[in-house]
């Protein structure tokens, strides 16, 4: 069985760090002030906005630190990863789950972090969430917005999408 | 117990392949010896078809002149001037014709036509039961590394890593010194000659002596590839990639791949061919060469290892003898591979 991390509360801390790609700061403070008026904490890590002249947000021992320090962190109940590019799969097998795994935290973002999630699915059986990521708060308040603040907050969510043609019409759970 | 290892364990040696039609069994022990098929003789007969992409019946004439040239005979395959698309002819037409080629016992040789996409559309649609009976020279890379790796996983027969019929020129007297030795190579290997490889050496090399079977090709079919039937098994072996067009952070990923899988664990030797860095990227800068990305992965292990061989999507692309034994030499003055007993 999955192990469903605790969905968040008001007054709840979210830590934003970068394990893949370079994100400039300025791209986060939508993002910080829409966690914030939806009534969280925002712990925004060093590798956001860094100083890195290439690629990545920072070096593989700084991305992976700081992702260690809030995977870690009792009080941070939840990780946005601020951008995805790539750099997830360089740090992967250095990470030390042990204690994110007694006491889970929802991980969230997409794209690159598609990594953590599929590692999460079938080494460790806890949920997360594939979610927009900060640069996609700059977009305004939209539905993704609202599915990803109902997704933490626990509230079930209802998706529907255009009918397509060529869909094959079943019905089915998993 | 893997379902595979549990299989190897109940079938005898030799026994090395089984219900190939579906493409779900492997029971192939990494280190059973490549059969190789037999060496091209003066007058033996050469298919060429696409399995992939398309080409036309007028691109191919100057591989086929050379062939018969080189004394062989060349049946053109029905796919050869078809066109869906991308591919020559569709997945049951490509099908058709490679299968025609495999059962044929009059074809010695298949030559793929040329690469692009499109061999794992019908690679486990194809029987190989003729072919695991009366093995054949299967040549050509890129796309066809899909073949390469599912031919030496599944049945451990030898295969040839070679150019194709596009990348033969029409007028090879004219042709650059490499690219006439790159095609003259494919002769040499299909009659049966002892390959012997040399290439400038770099800096960035690891010096060693490694011997094993020769495996590889294209990178990103190979990543491709992973946890399928046609998975390449790198254990006590010399590895070979290339790949084009593709940016560094993507080679990056790839080369986590082959980490990860355990690829890079248990090698004889490294061969990186050659590697065309996509840089058109409004990204920042990767922040790492090639030669970093590959040599980080590899920090532990003690093999030798090569950069800029003469294989992949350049000129200078030499045939290798694929499921065959070479042993690799790194010395801070030269590189060599040589093909050993």
């Amino acid at each position: 069985m999955i192990k469903i991390p605790p969905y968040l509360k008001k007054g709840d801390t979210i830590g934003i760090t970068c394990p893949a790609g370079y994100l400039d700061k300025a791209k986060t403070k939508t993002c910080i002030e829409t966690l914030q008026k939806w009534g969280f904490e925002v712990m925004v890590g060093k590798t956001v906005g860094s100083s890195s002249d290439n690629y990545f947000s920072g070096s593989d021992e700084q991305r992976l630190n700081e992702l260690q320090a809030m995977l870690d962190d009792e009080t941070i109940k939840a990780i946005l990863c601020g951008r995805g590019g790539y750099g997830v799969g360089r740090i992967i097998d250095s990470i030390d789950f042990s204690q994110f795994k007694r006491n889970p935290k929802w991980i969230i973002g997409f794209s690159d972090i598609t990594v953590l999630h599929c590692h999460l699915n079938s080494k460790l059986k806890i949920a997360s969430l594939h979610a927009p990521m900060a640069s996609a708060f700059n977009d305004g308040e939209n539905i993704f917005l609202q599915s990803f603040h109902n997704a933490i907050i626990g509230k079930k969510t209802k998706y529907s999408c255009d009918k397509h043609p060529l869909n094959k019409k079943r019905n089915s759970n998993g | 117990m893997k379902r595979k290892d549990f299989l190897s364990s109940i079938i005898p040696m030799g026994a090395v392949f089984t219900n190939i039609v579906s493409g779900k069994m492997v029971l192939n022990e990494p280190d059973i010896p490549s059969k190789i098929p037999p060496y091209l003789i003066n007058g033996d007969l050469i298919g060429i078809c696409c399995v992939a992409g398309y080409i036309t019946m007028e691109d191919v004439q100057p591989a086929v002149l050379k062939l018969k040239d080189w004394g062989f005979d060349v049946k053109i395959g029905d796919t050869v001037g078809k066109k869906d698309f991308t591919f020559g002819g569709t997945d049951q037409e490509r099908l058709n014709d490679f299968q025609h080629m495999l059962d044929d016992k009059n074809i010695k040789a298949i030559l793929c036509a040329r690469g692009g996409y499109g061999s794992v559309r019908i690679v486990d649609k194809l029987n190989f039961t003729q072919f695991v009976a009366h093995p054949k020279w299967v040549i050509g890379f890129s796309d066809a590394t899909v073949l390469h790796s599912h031919i030496n996983r599944n049945f451990s027969i030898a295969t040839l890593h070679s150019k194709m019929c596009n990348s033969f020129p029409a007028d090879l007297t004219n042709a650059e010194p490499d690219q006439i030795a790159s095609i003259e190579s494919i002769q040499k290997c299909l009659v049966g000659e002892k390959m012997n490889y040399t290439t400038a050496v770099s800096d960035k090399n690891k010096v060693g002596i490694g011997k094993g079977m020769l495996v590889g090709g294209n990178l990103k079919t190979l990543e491709t590839l992973s946890g399928t039937v046609s998975d390449i098994n790198t254990d006590g072996k010399i590895l070979f990639v290339e790949d084009t067009d593709e940016y560094l952070y993507s080679i990056d990923r790839m080369f986590w791949n082959l980490k990860r899988t355990g690829k890079l664990d248990n090698l004889k030797g490294l061969i990186i061919g050659a590697f065309k860095i996509n840089t058109d990227s409004d990204t920042e800068d990767f922040g790492k060469t090639l030669e970093d990305i590959v040599l980080e992965k590899i920090t532990e292990c003690d093999y030798p290892v090569c950069f800029n061989f003469p294989v992949g999507h350049q000129k200078n692309n030499v045939a290798l003898k694929c499921g065959v034994t070479h042993k690799l030499t790194v010395t801070n003055t030269m590189v060599t591979l040589t093909e050993t007993k």
